[in-house]
């Protein structure tokens, strides 16, 4: 595997995301997101729940658990659609790797997904903060940008996830109901599986993982100590095992295929 | 395998067997491609042709047997290789959404050339496949024909020496067909070797130097155009009018002791050049004894497509 090989492919991979209608569905369902968590805000306004943290322990829940179906329309096909429109084929003809084509999709679309993440949450804590009216905050300025880091990483893991899925799929409806399967199996699992065998790492956007815990500290919803830079570290470097056991099977997996 | 005359492919008894599926597709298939050649894959759909192009550019590996391409063991350096060749095959297909130039400059950059010298040998191919109007345009915008050129021209990026087309004027237009017929015509005397699958007899006659034959997976028919054209049979034809002349015809032709091969109403008489006036004397004079009458008798070559049938029915062969 070449890295310059890689970033050629990311080169032109951005160069198509650009001219398709994916900004544009990625934009639509980051803001169809955007729009419940702005009725969730209302909705706290109308149960006089207005203190800024809940309302952001509300809306990180909402998306969180949302995102994997909202990016299912714009990752599903991200790897299974061009070998259904057979463009698969021509970059294999150019002596590229399946594992160059499947990374060069993660990196790409991690860095996408990222800023758009990252975008929409500057708009979620904007609504949240408009919402409690101004009121103070009680957790440490800090929080901000650790909740930012804990989104980004769940985010990035969803969407090696779903990559991952897509490569091993020959068809981009199988590959988007495959995700949503997946998803509802990590939830189940996270109900199931006993604490002792590490469930709270499963999935990130349940409510009793490791990351939700972590958020729940942050936005001091449970009464523990507000976290350090290195409890925020290691939750993320947790999730990002999570995604590269995802990549490692995208990796892998389409070998096969 | 290291002489100057080598071929440019070698392939020997090979044989390959999708997954799952109980039949060969491909059965102790043996040729060579010498330099320069354009030579021509012939056979029905699904006789293997495509599957041959496959195992050739490395995309499936064989079951048995060996494939020497430009002097290296397919099995062993199918990567080393893959780098030299330029391929064309029906089940691929250019991104959508980049314009000629970028496929273009993206597949030299592929092949490991630098930034500046794809740029310069984009502007080559574009040149050279006729594409310099549509340079800026995008795959998708362009007609299937355009588009055929602009797979050629990806093919050929790679200081391509050794070029695979599979099937390239399927589902075009007779005018766009011709076109590409003429530019793979203009590529080949550039001194490309042409490795090219077909259904289509004219093309072969048209383009081919030589030509292989494939049906179910089997070879039937591997030779050079010229030395097929000179070996293409040579027939007296005698056409009846009905049946019974018909039987009459056969019976008294047998007597005389000479070969024949009966189709419709009418019986040929395989004969060589050296004996073609006295075959034909024979002929007629039994035919007059016997008092048989017929509509017609001439001389008569078969072409390549009576030669195609004939080796794919198995009612016969020149291989």
């Amino acid at each position: 595997m070449s890295l310059r090989r890689v970033f050629l492919l990311v080169n032109k991979e951005r160069k198509l995301f650009l001219r398709s209608k994916k900004p544009l569905l990625l934009a639509l369902m980051l803001a169809g997101l955007g729009l419940l968590q702005i009725v969730l805000l209302s909705r706290g306004e109308m149960f006089e729940t207005r203190k800024f943290e809940e309302l952001l322990y509300g809306s990180y829940l909402l998306f969180i658990q949302s995102l994997a179906l909202a990016l299912a329309s714009v990752l599903a096909g991200s790897v299974c659609q061009e070998k259904e429109n057979r463009t698969w084929f021509f970059y294999l003809s150019k002596t590229f790797t399946k594992a160059e084509l499947v990374l060069s999709k993660i990196l790409f679309y991690t860095g996408v997904v990222s800023v758009a993440v990252a975008l929409a949450w500057v708009v979620v804590i904007g609504v949240a903060w408009q919402s409690a009216g101004g009121m103070e905050m009680d957790m440490p300025k800090s929080g901000i940008i650790y909740l930012l880091l804990i989104v980004l990483s769940v985010s990035c893991m969803i969407t090696c996830m779903e990559i991952a899925i897509s490569a091993l799929s020959s068809k981009t409806a199988l590959a988007g109901l495959a995700i949503v399967i997946v998803w509802f199996v990590l939830v189940i699992i996270n109900f199931v599986v006993p604490p002792w065998l590490g469930r709270e790492y499963i999935a990130p956007y349940a409510y009793n993982s490791v990351q939700t815990g972590m958020v729940m500290r942050i936005l001091g919803i449970v009464s523990a100590t507000f976290p350090t830079l290195a409890d925020i570290a290691w939750t993320c470097v947790y999730t990002m095992i999570n995604a590269g056991v995802f990549v490692f099977i995208g990796l892998v997996g389409v070998r096969r295929n | 395998m290291d002489n100057a005359s080598s071929p440019l492919i070698e392939v020997k008894n090979l044989s390959f067997k999708y997954p799952y599926r109980r039949k060969l597709a491909l059965k102790d298939v043996s040729f060579t491609v010498q330099k320069g050649a354009f030579f021509c894959c012939l056979g029905p759909n699904g006789a293997g042709k495509s599957t041959l192009v496959k195992l050739l550019t490395g995309q499936l590996r064989p079951a048995r047997g060996c494939i020497w391409v430009m002097k290296n063991d397919m099995a062993q350096s199918a990567s080393q290789v893959k780098q030299m060749l330029g391929v064309l095959t029906d089940d691929m297909a250019l991104p959508q959404g980049l314009t000629v130039e970028e496929v273009l400059i993206f597949t030299a950059r592929a092949f490991g050339h630098s930034r500046g010298t794809s740029l310069q040998l984009s502007d080559e191919v574009i040149a050279q496949v006729q594409m310099d109007e549509h340079r800026k345009v995008r795959i998708g915008h362009l007609s299937t024909g355009l588009r055929r050129r602009v797979e050629i021209g990806q093919a050929l990026i790679n200081y391509g020496r050794l070029i695979f087309l599979d099937e390239p004027t399927i589902s075009l237009d007779p005018v766009a067909s011709h076109e590409i017929r003429q530019l793979i015509k203009q590529i080949h005397a550039q001194g490309v070797t042409i490795f090219y699958t077909t259904h289509l007899l004219h093309e072969v006659e048209e383009l081919a130097t030589d030509v292989l034959v494939i049906d179910r997976g089997e070879v039937v028919l591997f030779d050079n155009l010229q030395e097929l054209r000179r070996r293409q049979g040579e027939f007296i034809r005698v056409d009846f009018d009905g049946e019974s002349e018909l039987a009459q015809g056969v019976e008294v032709i047998s007597r005389t002791g000479l070969d024949l091969r009966r189709e419709g109403h009418s019986v040929f008489i395989p004969i060589e050049d050296s004996e073609r006036q006295q075959i034909m004397a024979k002929t007629l004079e039994a035919l007059q004894a016997h008092q048989v009458k017929f509509d017609g008798i001439h001389f008569y070559q078969e072409d390549l497509e009576e030669i195609y049938r004939r080796v794919v029915e198995g009612t016969g062969g020149t291989a």
